[in-house]
């Protein structure tokens, strides 16, 4: 199932309309985010292992393949993705809020309330981006990607 | 005797109620440019669904079925009869539902959801004083 067919790089559900809801959500909100932000495109092709997203306060997860010619959003946790964010559902909305230039690497929405929010969140663990230092690019990348401003 | 859910009289006061809440009205990312149409259903009951039009964060419009063609609609939002009564009495946040799958956007950005998730979760919260009692068996 094509959540969305955007300039030739489509995302699907692997499990189509069975997916669960934040494969669901993070496959529409990516779709969406290819649609409006195209320059994005090329992001997901530069990150070649698997990402996830864990909601912590729902008990599901989903992992993200980005692929050359499209992503493949799976039911939870496949393969070894190299970055897992794990977070409640109201931090999921905080992170997806925040701003990022330059692919992620110049992430400026933390240096805001809401950014400065979510680093407090990260230091004290209430909020684990695992891989956010042993692969810092893709992880600032990862949120690049789904931030939707 | 109970109103029943999405009937124009339920929507009367759905709208009166949104309208008054100001924890609505202060979570839109910005309220002066909310201004869209949207629809409001039931999974698995066409029958059941409601059309409103926002201005500037506040609803002018609330009718019981359908007012709007499709393509003038910037979002459709449908869930459960069971998930909009468990949103609308308060025992479910927006946001949560929305992750969980059981809110789920037929049509719109999702960003809109993401972006003004608070004003979301005040709006469906105002949905339960919407009337004295509710009658959601319809």
């Amino acid at each position: 199932m094509a959540v969305a067919e955007t300039a030739g790089y489509p995302v699907k559900l692997q499990s189509g309309d069975s997916a669960n809801g934040v494969a669901t959500i993070v496959g529409t909100l990516l779709g969406q985010n290819f649609e409006n932000f195209p320059e994005r495109i090329a992001l997901a092709k530069r990150t070649k292992r698997p990402v996830a997203v864990v909601s912590t306060d729902t008990d599901q997860a989903c992992t993200i393949m980005f692929r050359d010619h499209g992503a493949v959003v799976h039911d939870g946790i496949v393969g070894k993705p190299i970055v897992t964010v794990r977070a409640s559902v109201d931090q999921i909305l905080d992170v997806s809020q925040l701003k990022m230039k330059a692919g992620g690497l110049w992430p400026v929405g933390f240096f805001t309330k809401r950014g400065m929010g979510v680093l407090g969140q990260i230091l004290r663990h209430k909020l684990v981006v695992k891989g956010l230092l042993t692969h810092t690019v893709t992880s600032l990348r990862t949120i690049a990607l789904v931030s939707v401003v | 005797m109970a109103t029943k859910f999405f009937s124009q009289e339920w929507c009367d006061g759905a709208m009166d109620a949104a309208n008054a809440s100001e924890p609505m009205y202060k979570g839109f990312k910005k309220a002066s440019t909310f201004t869209n149409k949207m629809a409001f259903g039931v999974l698995g009951r066409d029958d059941l669904v409601s059309h409103l039009e926002w201005k500037e964060g506040r609803i002018v419009s609330w009718t019981s079925g359908r007012q709007y063609d499709q393509d003038e609609l910037w979002l459709d939002i449908k869930a459960d009869m069971e998930t909009w009564k468990d949103l609308a009495e308060g025992r479910a946040e927006a946001g949560k539902m929305l992750v969980m799958g059981k809110v789920k956007f037929e049509k719109g950005p999702m960003s809109a959801a993401i972006e003004n998730a608070v004003a979301l979760h005040h709006f469906l919260q105002s949905w339960g004083r919407a009337a004295d009692e509710i009658d959601y068996d319809v």
